[in-house]
């Protein structure tokens, strides 16, 4: 009896002495009160946003860390913002900067550490700007001669000099002032403007707000703590009197970028899978008590898992003031979140802990999609006038991503079905039944979902240019998906498959999904013009191979599978014909 | 099966009658104007690309709007239309272009081998430049200017034989000052260490003579422009990094006034003013007094052209500007 | 009539047609990168077969594939999925409310095929593009062009004689149709061009024509735009007048020349032009106020709107109508959508459809997703029904 209860709460304690720590703010040595600079709200490719976001989003364009490793220190990004901006001079160097000097931008590229002079001996990939600057002759040449080639004919060579020569760009346009845009509108018909044209004509000095900021800056260079504190307080009072809800959301958008929600979850769901898949172990080797103990655990910690996932995903709606889903990093973590919704229903039914399994694996792997998506800059960017429209947003992109959410389960589903069934003798048969129906059910939902959201989508586009379908290949894609589906059903209905069948045909749908989802974004970039060397399409091939592996798997003769269990449902004469549309 | 195939064929057939000739009556538009140019939005407009291609306009020159989608830009020279083009790529090649000119100045077109004794190759600050001098119904010279952006750029002048003869030194110059800037990096920060003021601050804050007038239009390389009575003109301006180093700076210049380069700074010449190094460079039409001043992560060039018999008389307040803006003295 | 009908309602046979849909549709989608959408779309989707090249499939610079296989194209598989799912219900045909769900999905599914089948027939697209302060009374399709003989002599209306580019560029020797005006003889067709100007163009080029901007400005040749990127051909022509006398002037004609140019043929004064197909309208699109807010510091746009005012004589009708994204103005039998602008923010390109079966998608996704619902919501029933116990 007691394990029933002990077991889940120490899973539970266990997981919040992890995440008490990490959320909890981080006690710092430095004097100069940097979290409050980072709340500091600017205009950035027409969103509001805080510094602390600027810093994070542009170190991790410049070289995929919100950090920086010097001398063995860690410098948190708004710390080299803050360098960056106020032009401090290095102590080292007085001919230059701090910030030029830090080795921010990552380059990986053999041609273009050639460009720069590296050998492949010294082993270094991450350049300051200084390093940089110093060739900056060769790169615009090579960049010229780059943009004269139409974008997408352009080999990886010509792409990664176009890249580093915008990098520059930005890194000069933010050491500039041109970008963001930092002076807020402090009185009515003003916009947002950049501090660097303000310091050129002269107006800075006579507009309170550029005024402060320079005081900001100033106090910086001169490493003068009390007074940049000071200024940094006093040009949050001024810029809160005029725009309190901007201020506000900055605030909160800084809390959110510290916290990292998504981080924790994925930490968390982790935990879930390992704890699930060990209550799995132990019910096969019949300690039930032990099993379902364990069991709750893993939903316990799951639940909180879910609940900090949910949170992130409420953080995000409230900052961006958008529905859950507006671009591919947000389409990931909604995916894993009704992925995890859908475990719950299904352990709810079924009570086996493969809903539990299915729930912390996909929330884990998506989640870390959704990272490695985020290198490309704000998550939270804007959308253009066409996409823009609320309604459609949270009616036809939630459907359709729903449907991709049931898709990838089912073939989650069906990958443990032929895993399970082939390797271990683990799937008895009233545990094979009840696979094969959690699949049957989640593909049924799968085609509902899929086919609303990709109506919904034709509607949407008939509204907006008058084409209900228009044959491009994100519609494509997405009725690729429907099709699918429907001849998974049919070819049950039609007894053409069992449940084997299903779920090879289940694992298929991921392929099928993976390409709507990813693939049709990969076109228009030349997929016919380089091949392997683009890294997300080496992943989707390796993605595509893997599920082609357990498909073969899959189709392996009944007789060979461990589990008997299976054997018995998928050997069974045909039933006669008397109703034949459905089941 | 068979009546379905034949079905949809029938069907595929109808659908695709092509159009036919036909006539309508339609409302009534308004007969067509002389004036024509190429077409809609569609019509082909040159690629772009981050690097600009600067140059130096000489003295004098202004430029003039044009509506010609072709062009880069046009420039009136005392009366001379300078027009500048720009293509892709090598652009048909010298051979080419210049029998094209010679067409258009109603002289015949001559071979690969005929062309060498009519061209002139310069070294401009960009890459090569190759000027070519034809006299036909007209006179003309023409410029193919190739400064690194992956484009080659044309210059060119038609007009009576003296006038053009007249203006060649300077578009020679003008032709050989194309060339490829990266955006400049930082200006100064707002304020430098401590209570130093930075060059910009106090450019902002700089008095000029009263015969030194600020010219609103500097190009976007330049941070303060003005005009000094006697004609010469005086820039600042403000580029990253060590802006190329002092030496090649030096021999730019020279070259733009059409003086050889130096190998070394000594062969340079030029006075040590206390933290900057002023130059006085003499040409035999033009001259260019200039120094580098060196703050942080960039390079500050205050620079003065004209004609030696403008520039001399203001040698002193140059001194003095640079000295007072770039080296943050206070010299009276 | 059961025997050789059951094969052809078989579930069997259901799988194999959508087996075989999804690899047209993902053959159309690789398609697509090296040809614009319209091509796609006519090629797969909209004719009854469609010849598939392997190396669709495979990067061309990885490895060169011959060879292709004849494939079963929209119209085929539309045309006999249709005919399956007929044939389905008259084999096992069940009026249960258990079959409900199902049989409405599938008529929906049928309505569907039909309503695709019925615009790509029947359906018209036009773009209007309007400068600010300007006016539009016809739409132009940017995929096919006409050499339009315009004739002014009518007092209140011009008579226009169009040619279809289709007819000039197949034509052999002179064109001298009872309905042309004149005859007209196509000494060089070019279905992509370059315009070349005076100072660009050689003596030679700008001497092939004898009159209008020919002489002036010359046409060459170039590669066929493929469609992708929203990048079209720009035709041009030398064509040579003839009267009854002969030739009376070769000129050059192409959509780079935004006006007419003024003819003379037979003493009758004409214009002529190369043109985008258009189709007049009897009302007048004036366009008042283009709007294209950006989002601050950014070139992404923000919304675009165009403040028209709609006259219509023929209806009585002038008043001014708001066209933004995603709100369309809706008139006589078209919709006008705010597509896209000129550059500079000068003017609008609105988008016009005429589409008389734009209701039928969506009957058909009603149908079916009620038919979906109600058989997959009884199957929830007693699915959880049965795990309850």
């Amino acid at each position: 009896m007691r394990i029933r209860l002990l077991v889940p709460i120490a899973a539970v304690v266990l997981a919040l002495l992890y995440l008490v720590p990490q959320l909890a703010p981080r006690p710092t040595d430095s004097q100069f009160d940097l979290e409050a600079f980072g709340r500091i709200p600017v205009s950035a490719e027409g969103r509001i946003k805080p510094l602390d976001t600027v810093a994070r989003n542009t170190l991790m364009r410049f070289g995929g860390k919100q950090t920086i490793r010097d001398d063995g220190r860690k410098i948190p990004a708004i710390e080299w913002l803050a360098d960056l901006l106020s032009h401090r001079t290095s102590p080292a160097n007085p001919s230059t900067t701090v910030a030029a000097s830090l080795p921010i931008f990552r380059i990986d590229h053999p041609d273009l550490l050639d460009l720069l002079g590296v050998t492949p001996e010294q082993k270094k990939n991450r350049f300051s700007f200084d390093e940089l600057f110093a060739h900056r002759d060769a790169i615009t040449r090579q960049a010229g001669l780059a943009f004269q080639v139409d974008a997408k004919k352009r080999g990886p060579y010509q792409r990664r000099i176009v890249g580093l020569y915008d990098t520059l760009s930005r890194y000069i346009a933010l050491s500039r002032y041109d970008t963001p845009y930092a002076v807020p509108p402090l009185t009515a018909n003003e916009q947002w403007r950049p501090l660097g044209e303000m310091l050129m004509d002269g107006s800075a000095g006579s507009d309170e707000a550029a005024a402060s900021l320079t005081a900001i800056f100033n106090a910086y260079a001169a490493q003068n703590s009390g007074e940049f504190n000071d200024a940094v307080a006093d040009y949050l009072r001024l810029v809160r009197a005029d725009l309190p809800g901007a201020t506000r959301k900055a605030g909160y958008e800084t809390l959110f970028n510290r916290m990292t929600p998504f981080y924790h979850a994925s930490a968390l769901y982790v935990y879930a899978f390992l704890l699930s898949s060990f209550a799995f172990m132990l019910t096969s080797l019949s300690k039930p008590d032990w099993a379902r103990a364990l069991g709750r655990g893993a939903i316990a910690v799951l639940v909180l898992a879910f609940f900090i996932h949910t949170i992130g995903i409420i953080s995000r709606i409230y900052l961006q003031g958008r529905p859950p889903v507006t671009n591919l990093y947000s389409s990931a973590v909604f995916i894993g979140w009704i992925c995890v919704m859908l475990g719950f229903v299904i352990e709810k039914l079924f009570r086996l802990g493969i809903g539990t399994i299915a729930a912390a694996a996909i929330g884990f792997v998506t989640l870390v999609i959704a990272h490695n998506l985020s290198s490309g800059g704000d998550t939270m960017e804007m959308m253009q006038a066409v996409l823009d429209s609320n309604f459609w947003l949270s009616t036809h992109v939630v459907c359709i991503t729903i449907g991709y959410s049931a898709t990838f389960l089912a073939g989650f589903l069906g990958i443990t079905y032929i895993l399970l069934g082939v390797l271990t003798p683990v799937l008895k048969p009233d545990r094979a039944k009840a696979l094969a129906r959690m699949i049957y059910g989640v593909i049924c939902f799968a085609a509902l979902m899929s086919f609303v959201g990709t109506v919904l989508g034709g509607i949407w586009a008939d509204q907006s240019w008058g084409r209900f379908w228009g044959w491009d290949p994100k519609e494509n894609g997405a009725a690729l998906i429907v099709i699918w589906l429907l001849i998974i059903l049919h070819a049950r209905w039609g007894e053409m498959v069992r449940e084997r069948g299903v779920a090879v045909l289940a694992v298929a749908g991921n392929i099928v999904t993976s390409w709507s989802w990813f693939g049709t974004n990969m076109l228009g970039v030349g997929l016919h013009s380089y091949g392997f060397t683009d890294s997300a399409v080496f992943w989707m091939l390796t993605f595509a191979t893997s599920q082609l592996a357990i498909m073969a798997l899959g189709m392996l003769p009944i007789a060979l599978w461990r589990s008997t269990g299976v054997r018995a449902i998928n050997q069974r004469s045909p039933t006669p014909r008397v109703a034949t549309t459905s089941a | 099966m068979r009546t379905a195939t034949l079905l949809i064929l029938a069907l595929a057939i109808s659908g695709c009658g092509d159009d036919d000739i036909h006539s309508y009556n339609a409302p009534k538009t308004p007969p067509p104007t002389q004036m024509q140019t190429p077409g809609p939005s569609l019509a082909a407009t040159l690629p772009d690309s981050p690097s600009d291609v600067v140059w130096d306009m000489p003295d004098g020159w202004t430029e003039s709007n044009s509506d010609q989608a072709m062009r880069a830009a046009t420039f009136d020279a005392g009366g001379i239309e300078v027009i500048v083009t720009a293509l892709s790529g090598p652009a048909g090649g010298i051979l080419a272009n210049v029998n094209r000119w010679r067409g258009q100045i109603g002289l015949d077109a001559i071979d690969e081998a005929s062309l060498a004794p009519m061209l002139t190759h310069y070294n401009g600050i960009g890459g090569d430049v190759i000027i070519a001098d034809m006299t036909g119904d007209q006179r003309m010279v023409a410029a193919i200017v190739d400064p690194g952006d992956g484009k080659t750029w044309f210059v060119k002048a038609t007009g009576d034989p003296d006038p053009i003869g007249a203006l060649l030194p300077e578009f020679t110059l003008f032709a050989r000052s194309f060339r490829t800037e990266v955006k400049p990096a930082t200006t100064s920060s707002p304020a430098g260490t401590g209570s130093e003021q930075s060059v910009l601050d106090r450019l902002g804050s700089y008095t000029p003579p009263d015969n030194w007038t600020r010219d609103p239009n500097a190009s976007s390389v330049v941070a303060a422009a003005y005009t000094a009575g006697t004609g010469a003109r005086i820039t600042a301006t403000v580029l990253g990094g060590q802006g190329g180093g002092i030496l090649p700076n030096i021999n730019r210049w020279r070259g733009q006034v059409g003086l050889e380069p130096v190998p070394t700074l000594e062969d340079a010449g030029g006075q040590d003013i206390g933290g900057a190094l002023l130059v006085n460079i003499t040409g035999e039409q033009a001259s260019i007094v200039a120094a580098i001043v060196t703050e942080g992560d960039h390079s500050w060039f205050f620079k003065m052209t004209g004609a030696p018999s403008e520039i001399e008389p203001e040698l002193p307040a140059f001194q003095r500007f640079v000295q007072r803006v770039g080296l943050g003295e206070d010299t009276p | 009539m059961t025997k050789w009908l059951k094969p052809i309602a078989s579930l069997r046979f259901t799988v194999v047609l959508l087996s075989l849909s999804m690899v047209l549709v993902l053959a159309g989608t690789l398609a697509q990168v090296n040809h614009g959408v319209w091509t796609v779309v006519d090629d797969y989707f909209r004719s009854p077969l469609v010849y598939i090249k392997f190396q669709l499939f495979f990067p061309s610079t990885i490895q060169k594939i011959p060879g292709g296989i004849l494939f079963p194209g929209g119209l085929t598989l539309g045309l006999l999925l249709m005919i399956n799912l007929l044939a389905a219900h008259l084999v096992r045909f069940r009026f249960t409310w258990k079959r409900a769900g199902s049989l409405i999905t599938h008529f929906g599914v049928i309505v569907l095929i039909i309503g695709e089948f019925v615009t790509g027939v029947a359906a018209k697209e036009g773009k209007m593009a309007i400068f600010e302060g300007g006016s539009s009374n016809f739409t132009e399709d940017n995929r096919s062009v006409e050499l339009a003989i315009i004739d002014p002599s009518p007092t209140d209306h011009d008579r226009v004689t169009v040619i279809p580019g289709s007819k000039l560029a197949g034509a052999r020797g002179a064109l001298t149709d009872p309905r042309l005006p004149f005859g007209i003889r196509v000494e060089q067709w070019m279905p992509n061009s370059q315009i070349l100007g005076p100072m660009q163009a050689t003596p030679d080029q700008l001497a092939r024509a004898t009159d209008g901007l020919g002489t002036q400005m010359a046409a060459t040749p170039a590669p066929q735009a493929t469609g992708v990127d929203n990048k079209n051909d720009l035709p041009a022509a030398y064509v040579t007048l003839l009267d009854d006398s002969g030739p009376v002037g070769t000129y050059l004609a192409t959509v780079w020349f935004t006006q007419p140019q003024t003819v003379t043929v037979g003493g009758k004064q004409y214009y002529l032009q190369l043109r985008f197909t258009r189709s007049y309208k009897p009302y007048t699109i004036h366009l008042i106020d283009f709007k294209h807010d950006k989002f601050v510091g950014t070139e992404m746009a923000r919304n675009y709107s165009s403040l028209v005012r709609l006259e219509d004589p023929s209806r009585n009708v002038d008043r001014q109508v708001l066209i933004y994204m995603n709100h369309p103005l809706r008139y006589a039998g078209e919709t006008f959508y705010q597509a896209s602008f000129m550059e500079g923010d000068t003017g609008t390109v609105l988008q016009v459809v005429r589409n008389p079966g734009w209701m039928l998608p969506y009957v058909s996704c009603t149908l079916v997703t009620v038919g979906m619902l109600m058989h997959f919501g009884l199957r929830l029933t007693t699915f959880v029904r049965r795990q309850n116990r």
